[in-house]
């Protein structure tokens, strides 16, 4: 497939993020990714803006997210680009499955669905977050 | 996400249609809430209909099984979809939750309970 790439750019609204996690769901499943495939990226997508609003922005609805998404033959590819509060990915930590809670699993479930999560937190401002997720056969611990 | 409410002898029914994210977690939150202090404390949250659930939606659901196991009673989830069921695995919340495969299912053992 020829490469598709597009940026977005939404407020910091609860209600934008979902709006752009099934635009990028409807742009995965016409690059051919399959239903379980299109939903863990929807849903690691929606953590992630969702972690963006509540925290680095801290719930306030007049900020800017930039999201770049790219396709093509081997994964998709998507930044998440605040400038807000840095999140710190050093004081992380993962919950403790055993002990069920009420909170805490966003992040888990990033790192679970996704094949690679990283943030750039070296900008002047604002955190830049790379998700991607490949096609079968196209990663290495395939 | 739409929702329909049944009573069916002492048991509610919560039907949930479409999709329960970060942005309609506050209204799953407001109606478990309104139903449990009301003092329904036999409840099912039909989840067949559900296509998409994030980690709010899944607090909403802990919190109010929570709420309700501490007012005595006990909320039931009724035969989530393979992607739904996905997440409560990854996160062990099927461990938390009492699954049935349907609404009989879940008031025959609501009713017991």
């Amino acid at each position: 497939m020829d490469k598709f790439s597009q940026t977005l750019i939404i407020q910091s609204r609860l209600e934008a993020t979902t709006e752009a996690r099934q635009w990028i769901g409807q742009v995965a499943q016409q690059a051919g990714f399959d239903a379980d495939t299109v939903f863990n990226i929807e849903l690691a997508v929606g953590e992630a803006l969702a972690n963006v609003v509540r925290h680095a922005y801290q719930g306030e609805t007049e900020h800017k997210i930039h999201l770049t998404l790219s396709i093509d033959d081997e994964k998709l590819y998507l930044t998440i680009r605040d400038f807000g509060q840095k999140f710190e990915p050093d004081t992380y930590k993962p919950p403790d499955l055993d002990s069920p809670t009420e909170g805490g699993y966003g992040i888990f479930l990033m790192y679970e669905l996704m094949d690679e999560v990283s943030y750039d937190t070296s900008l002047p401002d604002g955190t830049r977050l790379k998700l991607v997720k490949y096609r079968p056969g196209k990663h290495l611990d395939d | 996400m739409e929702y329909e409410l049944q009573q069916k002898s002492d048991v509610t029914i919560l039907s949930l249609r479409g999709e329960v994210d970060v942005s309609q977690a506050t209204v799953l939150r407001d109606k478990l809430l309104e139903i449990i202090n009301q003092g329904n404390g036999r409840l099912l949250v039909d989840m067949s209909q559900v296509e998409y659930i994030d980690s709010s939606g899944l607090s909403v659901l802990v919190a109010a099984h929570r709420k309700c196991q501490g007012m005595g009673g006990m909320m039931g989830l009724v035969n989530p979809q393979k992607p739904v069921q996905q997440v409560f695995q990854l996160t062990r919340m099927d461990k938390l939750f009492n699954v049935y495969p349907t609404v009989e299912a879940g008031k025959k053992a609501a009713s017991g309970s």
